[in-house]
């Protein structure tokens, strides 16, 4: 179910906030603090209905990955409840350590089991050696009475909800937070639809506080705010993103056929329809989020205006950055332990970070790429940053926009072919429409690399009547491209 | 008054911002279709007006007609630019038919009779495949057709792939003889882009298309007694169908191409298995005598026919359906094909078809 599909819009969300604030929410007496002594906590009606309408969320892909995701919360929520229950160092270890590796082979198995066994015969194959390895891992499941097999399919969110459930563990086992005794809250954290199967990753303690009160979320005192965050990011999604891709998804379907002009169009195209899309969604969640009284956390922060590669890694999915900074940069050492150790740390963090992505060697040489790139501006920030902003944003821009080809790309000879295509002159296609296209793409680049963004423009925000036309031409503008079918699925699902 | 205008001041907005709403998603509508359809912004876009024309011969596809993917050459046929004359050292190959080769859910490029032509060339064949086919048209349009306006393309080889189910309507097929398209040509009258988006996502919902399909059966089955249903594959209908094949097919070989008849694929087996009843079901809105079981039936039967006619007269016959029928991943519906289903035909059209096309002598 997609937010921008008349499903979501007509049916799903009416129905889930109405009874929401329907339902009788006891009011947390002043000044209580999370309970140790097994009290229910006073908004559990509300995290029972989050839960559930998360997992109907869920389910409308795949009934079956709800099972998985169930399991994966609770076994999170048992180490939870062992680190509060354990002082001693070996058992807190054993708790941070079991669980975590229970859900990164639950997360490799689905995403890189088949990766795994491909670049493992790739390798077979370059030694000489004639082993056959099976060609793809197959995954018992029940058809009716009958056990059947079939090809293992990457369930959708699965990247995001097992950050979410890793990093409440880890922050549980550093003391940052005090894991509930509520499983209805942690189901809810866990299956929130907002944030679910996109993101951002949102950590138990970015929104624990909100949670604890959310018997008294004030509904009137969010919702200007909550539909504007909505409407802006369904503006990129589906007028900006969407109608990009019209133009860019025929024109990567016949990348081999490109002139120099047409990749440049189509890739830059992508740039634009990426941001808008992944941005569109993050800004949709917060929407949502507020709407139920939750405060999610900024995920994108202009980053086609950052001006060097440190820079662009605190704009862009910051939820994610952050992440790999708190739980694999930093205990890898972080930059404590000298410029070569630095760089190591870099690199790996971004190769992770890249893996993260998907299961294919374009997203690991892309992550390498902005190792790389972090790597060069902290040897050389020296020299880069005095230098005029324009040209760094500039460079900054044409930098990312090189490492997006390995992003898009099938595969590296692909994006090989594409970067040729870029650099070396060549006659062949280009977008359909071009002149419709050059216009969306000047609009698409003012508003990223110039214009406010969400966050600027909900500043201070008061619902004024201009509020009501400009998000009434947007709505209207809106529907009629998703009646249209030009409602694609966010680009982010694949991850 | 008072209790009135306080109303209407809370009800004003709400209504200034639904037309507000409604006004822009119009306009949208409109710029979207024309930056990827290349519809007018002001036009207004109707199948039957902008891809056929009606003259005093025949129905034919209007030359340069446009509507929404479906784009037709300067001869109404939907494909590339061609010359009424062939080129020399060239075999036409020409096609004949209704929707199911012209082409309706497949992406644009994918219909049939378009792959046909690339994978011939991919096989080194200098052949030219024409898209004659029209949608909605019967054998015996198809025969005024052929008569009045496509023999004169001088095809080599001509692809008859007839529609069988036409013949299960309320009224056996007829041929349709227009009136002049200067008596009867209007210009379409306005109607909101907007509306018909809204209207065609509806329609894909399972449930409105439920009751749409509960609707529309009750209405025309309404009041009619049991003889009226085809319980069983109606005999009077298939020798009609028959009769219409082979009128068509002796047409074509006087004219000097040779006719390759193709049988009809259909997408559940007969008799249909418990999973295509409910797309049977639906698809009996277009012909409501027809019970479910007897459509896959009545195909099967036209199929047999097809193989009988081609052998009494020395046609050739590709029998599509024997590789294709029941294979229900290749079809958008019970007898349109999806971009597999069109490509799993073009694949064996082209094996079939490279010893005939080495026989052929040539049409005139």
């Amino acid at each position: 179910m997609l937010f921008n599909s008349f499903a979501f819009l007509l049916v799903f969300l009416p129905i889930t906030y109405a009874v929401f604030w329907l339902l009788p929410a006891k009011r947390s007496p002043v000044g209580q603090v999370k309970d140790p002594s097994h009290k229910t906590s006073a908004a559990s009606y509300r995290y029972i209905w989050l839960a559930i309408t998360g997992y109907v969320f869920y389910a409308h892909w795949d009934p079956w990955f709800c099972l998985l995701m169930a399991f994966s919360t609770l076994v999170s929520y048992l180490a939870g409840l062992g680190f509060l229950t354990f002082d001693k160092p070996v058992a807190r270890k054993f708790c941070l350590i079991v669980p975590i590796t229970i859900d990164l082979l639950l997360l490799g198995f689905f995403k890189y089991a088949n990766f795994g066994l491909e670049s493992a015969q790739w390798l077979i194959d370059a030694l000489g050696l004639e082993w056959q390895l099976p060609s793809e891992m197959l995954v018992p499941f029940m058809n009716g009475w009958q056990l059947r097999f079939r090809e293992i399919i990457l369930p959708i969110g699965i990247s995001f909800y097992t950050f979410h459930t890793i990093s409440y563990i880890v922050d549980s086992y550093r003391r940052v937070i005090t894991p509930t005794r509520n499983i209805f809250e942690f189901a809810a954290y866990v299956s929130l639809f907002s944030q679910l199967v996109a993101g951002p990753i949102v950590r138990f303690r970015q929104i624990e506080e909100d949670l604890e009160n959310l018997a008294a979320a004030d509904r009137t005192r969010w919702l200007p705010i909550g539909v504007a965050y909505f409407v802006y990011g369904f503006a990129e999604k589906v007028l900006l993103a969407d109608t990009l891709a019209g133009f860019v998804d025929p024109a990567f379907k016949d990348w081999a056929r490109l002139s120099t002009l047409g990749a440049w169009a189509a890739v830059l195209g992508y740039t634009f329809q990426l941001y808008f899309d992944f941005s569109g969604y993050s800004s949709m969640a917060m929407g949502l989020g507020y709407l139920f009284g939750l405060r999610i956390p900024l995920n994108f922060n202009s980053p086609y205006k950052a001006t060097d590669p440190s820079d662009f890694w605190q704009r862009w999915h910051i939820s994610l950055s952050s992440c790999l900074r708190d739980y694999l940069y930093i205990p890898l050492g972080g930059n404590r332990h000298g410029e070569g150790n630095t760089y190591r740390n870099l690199l790996l963090t971004m190769l992770i970070g890249g893996l993260w992505h998907g299961a294919n060697w374009t997203f690991i040489v892309w992550g390498a790429y902005h190792g790389v790139l972090l790597a060069l501006y902290r040897r050389f920030a020296w020299a880069w940053d005095p230098l005029p902003r324009l040209v760094r944003q500039l460079g900054m821009f044409f930098a990312v926009v090189v490492g997006w080809v390995f992003f898009k790309g099938e595969s590296i000879s692909v994006a090989n072919h594409l970067l040729a295509t870029m650099f070396t002159p060549t006659i062949g296609d280009t977008v359909h429409r071009p002149e419709v296209f050059a216009l969306l793409l000047a609009i698409a680049a003012w508003w990223a690399m110039l214009g406010p963004n969400v966050h600027e423009l909900t500043a201070h925000f008061e619902w004024r009547w201009r509020h009501t036309l400009i998000f009434s031409v947007i709505f209207g503008a809106s529907l009629a491209l998703i009646a249209g079918g030009r409602n694609s699925p966010f680009l982010y699902f694949q991850f | 008054m008072t209790r009135i205008s306080a109303i209407a001041r809370r009800l004003v907005p709400w209504l200034v911002a639904s037309v507000i709403c409604l006004v822009s998603g119009e306009l949208v509508a409109r710029f979207d279709d024309w930056t990827f359809d290349d519809i007018p912004f002001l036009a207004n876009p109707d199948r039957e007006h902008d891809l056929l024309l009606r003259d005093a011969d025949c129905l034919r596809g209007r030359p340069g007609g446009k509507f929404k993917k479906y784009h037709l050459n300067d001869f109404g046929f939907r494909g590339p630019p061609m010359t009424m004359e062939k080129s020399p050292h060239v075999k036409r190959v020409l096609v004949l038919g209704a929707s199911e080769s012209f082409g309706l859910y497949e992406s644009q490029g994918h219909e049939y009779p378009e792959l046909l032509r690339q994978t011939l060339h991919k096989e080194g064949d200098n052949v030219e495949v024409v898209n004659a086919a029209v949608a909605g048209m019967t054998l015996p349009t198809l025969t005024d057709y052929w008569t009045h306006w496509v023999k004169r393309f001088g095809p080599d080889v001509v692809l008859i792939y007839p529609s069988p189910q036409f013949y299960l309507d309320n009224e056996p097929p007829k041929a349709v003889t227009p009136k002049p398209e200067s008596e009867t040509r209007r210009a379409a009258p306005f109607h909101s882009r907007l509306y018909e988006r809204f209207r065609d996502t509806a329609k894909q919902s399972d449930m409105i298309k439920s009751l749409r399909v509960h609707y529309l059966l009750a209405k025309e089955t309404a009041g009619k007694d049991a003889a009226w249903f085809f319980r069983d594959v109606p005999a009077d209908r298939l020798k009609q169908f028959r009769d219409d094949l082979e009128k068509l097919a002796v047409a074509v070989q006087a004219s000097g191409a040779t006719p390759v008849l193709v049988t009809h694929a259909f997408k559940s087996p007969s008799p249909p298995e418990e999973q295509d009843l409910k797309l049977l079901n639906a698809f009996r809105i277009f012909f409501p005598r027809a019970e479910p079981a007897v459509m896959p039936a009545f195909d099967e039967a036209a199929r047999q026919a097809t193989i009988e006619l081609g052998r009494e007269h020395g046609w050739p016959v590709i029998d599509a359906a024997g590789e294709l029928n029941g294979k229900r991943e290749l079809f958008a519906d019970p007898v349109h094909f999806n971009d597999k289903g069109a490509k799993a035909l073009a694949n064996r059209l082209t094996h079939d078809l490279q010893p005939i096309l080495r026989d052929a002598k040539g049409g005139s």
